[in-house]
C-alpha cells in the first residue's frame, strides 16, 4: 500500500518514525532552500517539509513542479515540532506521482472560490475533495450504519423487495415506466405492499434500506426523484403508537450516533446536534390545524397541510418548546392511503403519523388495516379496484397478525439534521428533474 | 380559414353538407365546433388561420387554433375575442394546439403557474396526468379547477386532474 496512515492517525508515538502518507496535492512553497508541499488525504491535511540538505536532490527538484490536486504518495520520517503549522510535518525520503491533474481545474476543492451547485454537481468528484461536503457524506454514512445497528438492536430482520413492479400500488402515483421484455413495468415508488405482505410470513419485524423513484415533476429543495427510503414494519402491534415508539427511538439513535461519532465533521460544517428528548410531542392534525389557525393560516379539516403549513407550524414548535422534532398524527382517514387502519369508533380518523423534523416532514407511517374485509372495503373506498390488488390481498386471507410501520426518507433526515438547505447537498448524484448525468 | 367543416358549410347558416353531417353525427366534430367555426369564419374570413376546435365547460369556451395563430384570431384590441363571447354568451379563451400537455396547461392556465405535469399510474394500469399548480395561485386560475380539468380532458383525450402542491 501506498499509506501506512492517514493523517489523523499520526500522533506524537510516531515521532521519528518512517511512515507512508498518500493524496492529493494542497498547496506547495517553494522557499529556495526549503520546500512545503501540503497534501490532503481523507481525514486532513499533512505537511511534508523538504530541506534541502535533507532530502534527497532529485526528489527536492520534483516538488516545486508538483500541481494542485496531482496524486502523490510520501515516505518519509515523522517530525513533531512546534515551528510546524498542525504540530508535526513530514521530512519526505521517497516522493512517487501516481497522477497528474490538469490544469486549470473545474472547481476550487478548498472552497475558497465558490461554485453553483449545479456546477458541484456536476464535478461532484472534486467537490466531495471539500471537507465540509466530504463531511456530509461521512455523516450520511454513519447514519445508515446507526439505523442499521438499531435495526437488529431491536431483532428486526433486512429484507430486499423488487424495485421492478408490474402495477401501480398504493392506488396511483408517479411512477418510472419501463419495458420489462415483452411487458410494461415501473419502477418502485415505494415497498409498502411487499413490506406489508411479509407481515404474513413470520418475519414479523421487517426493515429495508433502498432507492424508491417517483416521477414527480416537483423542483424543489426538498424532493428527489430518486431518493432512499428506509422502510420498516412489524407486526403483532396493538396500536401505532407502538410504531411511533420505535421511530422516535431510532431517530434519536440516529443522531445520538453522530453526535457521538462524527464530533470532527460537525465541527466541520458548524453544526452542534442536540439530541431530543423523548418522548417526542405529539400533536393531532386537529389540534395543528387550531395553531395555524391562530398563526393567521386557515386549513380546512380534511386536507392536507401544506409546506407553508408545516414551516409556520416548526417554527411555532421551535419558538414555544424548543423543539426540532415532533409527530404530527391522527389525520383523517380521507387524506392517507387506503392500507392505513381507521379508528374503529371515529372512521374519519387513521391511525396515521408524520414525523416531523424542523418543519418537513421525514415519515410517515401507521397502523395498517389488517382485516381482509375492511380492507377491501378501504380499497373499493378509494375508487379503486380490488382485483388490481389481488397479488396484496392474498396473505390477508391466510393469517395476518396486525402490523404498522414506516417510511423514512433518508436524505430528507440528513437534510433536516444538518440543517441544509437543499436536498441534493446529501445525495451524491442526485435525480431531479433535470439531472440524469453524472 | 381552416376548419373542421368545408368552405361551403362555414359560409352557410343552418344546414350542413352530407359530409360534414356526418363528422356531426359520428361525433368527430360537435355543434360548438361548426358553430365557433361559423363565427369565426365571419370575424376573421379567410385569413390564414386553422381553428381545430372548440371546448367548453361551464361558462368558458376554449378555442384551439394552429401554432402562431393565437393573436391573429383574438384580434385588435381583443376585438374578435369580445364578439365572440357576445355571439357564446361565454368566456372564451384562445389556445395554440400542441401535444404536448404541459404547454397546453401552461396557455390555459395563465396567469396561474404550473409546476409541472405529473403521470399517475393506477392499478388497474390506466394513467391520468396530474397538473401540479401552487396553492398560492389557486385564486389566478381562469376559471374553477373542475371546470379547467374537464376542458383539458376534452382536449387531450384522456383524464386529466388538478392539483394545489
Amino acid at each position: 500500500m501506498y499509506r501506512t496512515h492517514y493523517s489523523s492517525q499520526i500522533s506524537e508515538e510516531l515521532d521519528g518514525e518512517k511512515i507512508k502518507v498518500a493524496g492529493w496535492v494542497y498547496e506547495v512553497k517553494d522557499l529556495g532552500g526549503i520546500k512545503f508541499l501540503w497534501i490532503r488525504d481523507r481525514e486532513g491535511i499533512i505537511q511534508i517539509t523538504a530541506p534541502k540538505k535533507k532530502v534527497d536532490p532529485e526528489l527536492f527538484k520534483i516538488i516545486p513542479h508538483l500541481n494542485a490536486e496531482d496524486v502523490v504518495a510520501v515516505e518519509g520520517i515523522v517530525n513533531f515540532t512546534p515551528k510546524a503549522k498542525l504540530g508535526f510535518e513530514i521530512i519526505p525520503e521517497k516522493l512517487e506521482i501516481l497522477s497528474k491533474a490538469q490544469s486549470p481545474l473545474p472547481l476550487d476543492p478548498s472552497g475558497k472560490v465558490k461554485a453553483e451547485l449545479d456546477t458541484r454537481l456536476d464535478n461532484r468528484f472534486m467537490d466531495l475533495r471539500r471537507p465540509d461536503v466530504m463531511a456530509i457524506f461521512k455523516i450520511r454514512s454513519n447514519v445508515f450504519k446507526a439505523v442499521r445497528e438499531f435495526f437488529y438492536s431491536e431483532k428486526f430482520v433486512e429484507i430486499h423487495t423488487p424495485k421492478i413492479i408490474a402495477t401501480a400500488t398504493e392506488g396511483g402515483t408517479e411512477l418510472f415506466p419501463m419495458k420489462y421484455f415483452e411487458e410494461d413495468a415501473f419502477l418502485a415508488q415505494s415497498p409498502q405492499l411487499y413490506k406489508q405482505i411479509m407481515m404474513a410470513s413470520g418475519l414479523d419485524r421487517v426493515f429495508e434500506i433502498a432507492p424508491i423513484f417517483r416521477a414527480e415533476e416537483h423542483n424543489t429543495t426538498r424532493h428527489l426523484n430518486e431518493a432512499w427510503s428506509i422502510d420498516a414494519e412489524m407486526a403483532f402491534i396493538e396500536n401505532e403508537e407502538e410504531v411511533m415508539g420505535l421511530l422516535e427511538r431510532l431517530v434519536t439513535y440516529a443522531v445520538k450516533y453522530i453526535k457521538e461519532h462524527n464530533e470532527r465533521e460537525l465541527e466541520i460544517l458548524g453544526m452542534e446536534l442536540e439530541v431530543p428528548k423523548l418522548p417526542l410531542r405529539r400533536i393531532s392534525y386537529t389540534d395543528a390545524l387550531e395553531i395555524l389557525n391562530d398563526l393567521g393560516k386557515e386549513i380546512p379539516w380534511g386536507e392536507d397541510i401544506d409546506t407553508e403549513g408545516e414551516r409556520l407550524l416548526g417554527s411555532y414548535i421551535k419558538e414555544e418548546y424548543g423543539e426540532d422534532l415532533y409527530f404530527l398524527y391522527q389525520y383523517p382517514s380521507e387524506a392517507k392511503p387506503f392500507y392505513i387502519m381507521k379508528y374503529d369508533n371515529k372512521p374519519e380518523i387513521s391511525r396515521s403519523f408524520d414525523l416531523e423534523y424542523r418543519g418537513i416532514e421525514i415519515t410517515s407511517g401507521g397502523q395498517r388495516e389488517h382485516r381482509y374485509d375492511i380492507l377491501k372495503a378501504q380499497i373499493a373506498e378509494k375508487g379503486l379496484k380490488v382485483e388490481s390488488f389481488e397479488f396484496y390481498l392474498k396473505p390477508f386471507r391466510y393469517g395476518m397478525p396486525p402490523h404498522g410501520g414506516f417510511g423514512l426518507g433518508a436524505e430528507r433526515l440528513i437534510k433536516q439534521m444538518l440543517n441544509l438547505p437543499n436536498i441534493r447537498e446529501v445525495i451524491l448524484f442526485p435525480r431531479d428533474r433535470k439531472r440524469l448525468t453524472p | 380559414m381552416k376548419a373542421p367543416i368545408c368552405e361551403v358549410c362555414l359560409k352557410t347558416e343552418d344546414i350542413l353538407c352530407p359530409a360534414d353531417e356526418k363528422k356531426l353525427q359520428e361525433g368527430i366534430i360537435s355543434e360548438l365546433d361548426v358553430k365557433v367555426a361559423r363565427l369565426l369564419y365571419k370575424l376573421i374570413g379567410d385569413a390564414d388561420v386553422e381553428f381545430k376546435k372548440a371546448v367548453e365547460a361551464g361558462d368558458l369556451v376554449v378555442i384551439i387554433v394552429g401554432e402562431g395563430q393565437v393573436a391573429l384570431v383574438i384580434g385588435k384590441g381583443g376585438k374578435n375575442v369580445k364578439l365572440l363571447m357576445r355571439e357564446l354568451g361565454k368566456r372564451v379563451r384562445i389556445i395554440e394546439d400542441t401535444k404536448d400537455i404541459k404547454k397546453l396547461a401552461t396557455d390555459l392556465l395563465i396567469p396561474a403557474r404550473l409546476f409541472g405535469v405529473n403521470i399517475v399510474y393506477k392499478p388497474d394500469g390506466g394513467h391520468y396526468y396530474k397538473i401540479l399548480v401552487p396553492r398560492m395561485d389557486k385564486q389566478r386560475l381562469p376559471a374553477p379547477s373542475e371546470m379547467l380539468e374537464k376542458i383539458i380532458s376534452q382536449i387531450i383525450g384522456e383524464d386529466a386532474k388538478i392539483v394545489f402542491a
